[in-house]
């Protein structure tokens, strides 16, 4: 039955080109709306997911990664007491401003850490080491800043909150989602450039367990040694802070749309052109009933048309998507590709056509004889 | 067993108030190795009496007994196991699938039987050879002439082995010379293969060639005329 799904879709070329036409647009759709919020959320969360620490410790109530609050540096000592705590990171995430060269102003997000731990810091650096940035008025910046800062190169100095800083270092792959570039500084000089954090407060506490210690358990003796404080694992930081970017901004309801009106965009055409060709064919269909074939029978044939278009139309959206994915990084967004959410496109390509077979099978159904035997 | 018993067997089709009486209360006995032909002007219920023969449409009243299965008191749901098993139609229309070949067409059938491929395969080529079609397997139903396209229908009723095998206005759409063919093809699946072969048609140029006449007129069935041997 599959056979002649493929030579009815080969019979009708230009019908079914369009009709191909029209899937990949919707499934390519889907890919770069997937896509392009993947790698938006994978940004959001960029820091936790690359720091080493199993469990983050962050003023009450934050909302996410990059709205924390400071809060007093002496509960570091609190927290190195809780038994299976191997060690414990201060961090500091902030906002601030930088001059630009030509004299206007951006928003930037500081980032201090530990220089001899490295907890919090950059991990991929194009120039330059994590400890450079120890002792001094220094900074490493990522690569990506390029757009906002303009280009800059190691030795040069920036403005940083009115404070001349040098760039030491250039690191990769930081990019934030709230487009603000993220300098690296030592934790003492984020300290001062953040204003609002000031000397013997924290914004975060990083916490890596024993080997062989229940992180469960941590979590919860630390949540009872400091009930003032958030205490989340690493990855409920990660999902709480990209579940609050979809959320709070809308870009999750609108890219859900944009999925869904795709979905339905491609079930119409899908489902349009097999009920057109299974009108075009019901007399032959009749005959295969008449012959002796189920109605389960013809059924295959008008699925496994649907399965083909979706089949090679998934395929063509992929090599579309892959192709694409370096057009999108030049244009300053990253897409995210990955195998599983693939998958689960392809399950829903599947359904979409599937689904717009449905009305085809109904006229199958209830064929009318009559129309058999007209000349 | 006896292909087709009918008693009382009437159609009446609905549509809101109107009632038209397609099939009135007809009474039938086929028999295998026959060449039937079932004449009446059009609108007389040749078409509705073989839908209903071959158990596409449920009549309204009567008894059908295929080979000595009562057909009415079925659920739909077994009908397409009987018309597999016994049944075949040839069209005025021909019906083949235009994307596939004459070949495939053919095979489309005995597919659907689940007769294995390499015997299908076989059959196949045999009976298109002997409809003469040998050398057109692979061309597509739009490359053939009207005829041709009768003759794959009728290689495809054929590979269908079924023992019952009903053409509603076979030769309608082609002229004498191929009609005749036609006709003559089916008259040797009937004594050959001892099928049993209903042909309606209000075709009299083709009279001379069956066993038996019987004929319709408003859905009635009119007093038999056998003919003498
Ligand atoms: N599906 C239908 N609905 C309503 N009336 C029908 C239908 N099919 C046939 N009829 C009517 O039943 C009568 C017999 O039709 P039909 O069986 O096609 O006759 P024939 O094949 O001898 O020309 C005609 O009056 C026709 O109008
Ligand atoms: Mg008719």
């Amino acid at each position: 039955m599959f056979y002649i799904a493929l030579k009815i879709i080969l019979y009708d070329k230009l019908r079914s080109f369009f009709t191909l036409l029209g899937v990949v647009f919707a499934v390519s759709l889907i890919f770069a709306q997937v896509g392009i919020y993947q790698g938006l959320m994978e940004a959001s969360s960029v820091l936790i997911d690359h720091t080493a620490g199993d469990i983050w410790v962050t003023s009450k109530n934050s909302k996410n990664f990059d709205f924390c609050q400071p809060f007093p540096e002496y509960f570091y000592y609190s927290a190195l007491q809780v038994p299976g705590v191997q060690s414990v990171d201060k961090a500091i995430i902030g906002w601030g401003m930088i001059r630009q060269q030509n004299g206007g102003q951006e928003q930037v997000e500081i980032m201090g850490y530990q220089p001899d731990r490295g907890v919090g810091g950059p991990w991929d650096l194009k120039e330059g080491r994590p400890s450079d940035v120890k002792n001094g008025n220094f900074m490493i910046v990522d690569e990506s800043a390029v757009k906002r800062l303009g280009a800059f190169k190691v030795g040069d100095y920036r403005d940083v909150m009115a404070r001349r800083i040098q760039i030491m270092g250039i690191s990769r792959g930081v990019k934030s989602f709230t487009t603000a570039p993220y300098l690296f500084t030592s934790y003492s000089l984020a300290q001062e450039l953040v204003t609002y954090v000031g000397h013997d407060n924290t914004v975060f506490l990083i916490i890596k367990t024993l080997p062989g210690s229940d992180k469960g358990t941590v979590i919860r003796l630390l949540r009872e040694k400091l009930p003032a404080m958030d205490v989340l694992s690493k990855e409920e930081f990660s999902s709480k802070t990209r579940l609050y970017w979809t959320i709070e901004t809308g870009v999750g309801f609108s890219f859900l749309l944009t999925i869904m009106v795709s979905f339905f965009i491609g079930m119409l055409i899908v489902g349009q052109t097999i009920y057109n060709s299974t009108i075009e064919h019901i007399k032959e269909y009749g005959t295969m009933k008449a012959l002796g074939a189920s109605t389960a029978e013809i059924s295959r044939i008008i699925v496994s048309q649907a399965a083909i278009n979706a089949l090679v139309g998934y395929s063509v959206s992929l090599l579309v998507t892959l192709a694409s994915v370096k057009m999108y990084e030049a244009g300053g967004m990253v897409m995210v590709v990955k195998t599983s959410v693939n998958l689960i496109i392809l399950l829903m390509t599947m359904l979409m056509c599937l689904c717009s077979a449905f009305y085809s099978i109904k006229k199958i159904k209830n064929i009318d004889p009559a129309i058999l035997f007209r000349g | 067993m006896v292909p087709v018993v009918a008693k009382e067997l009437s159609k009446i089709y609905r549509e809101g108030s109107l009632e038209v009486t397609a099939v009135a209360s007809v009474d039938l006995e086929f028999q295998s190795g026959e060449l039937i032909g079932l004449f009446g002007p059009s609108g007389s219920g040749k078409t509705t009496l073989l839908s209903m023969l071959g158990c596409m449409l449920k009549p309204t009243g009567g008894t059908l007994e295929l080979f000595g299965q009562d057909i009415t008191s079925l659920d739909e749901r077994d009908l397409p196991a009987i018309r597999k098993k016994y049944i075949s139609f040839i069209f005025q229309g021909f019906n083949l699938f235009p994307p596939l070949t004459v070949y495939e067409n053919v095979m489309l059938v005995m597919n659907l039987k689940r007769i294995d491929p390499m015997v299908a395969d076989q059959r196949a080529r045999e009976l298109l050879e002997a409809v003469g079609l040998g050398k057109r397997m692979n061309f597509l139903p739009r490359e053939l002439s009207g005829g041709q396209r009768q003759r794959v229908a009728i290689a495809r009723a054929l590979a269908a082995d079924a023992p019952l095998i009903l053409a509603d206005e076979p030769t309608g759409n082609l002229d004498h010379e191929n009609g005749r063919t036609v006709m003559e093809m089916l008259k040797t699946l009937a004594s050959e293969q001892n099928c049993c072969v209903v042909v309606a048609t209000h075709d009299n140029r083709i009279n001379d060639l069956f066993d038996r006449v019987v004929c319709m007129e408003d859905g009635r069935m009119l007093p038999e005329k056998r003919k003498e041997t």
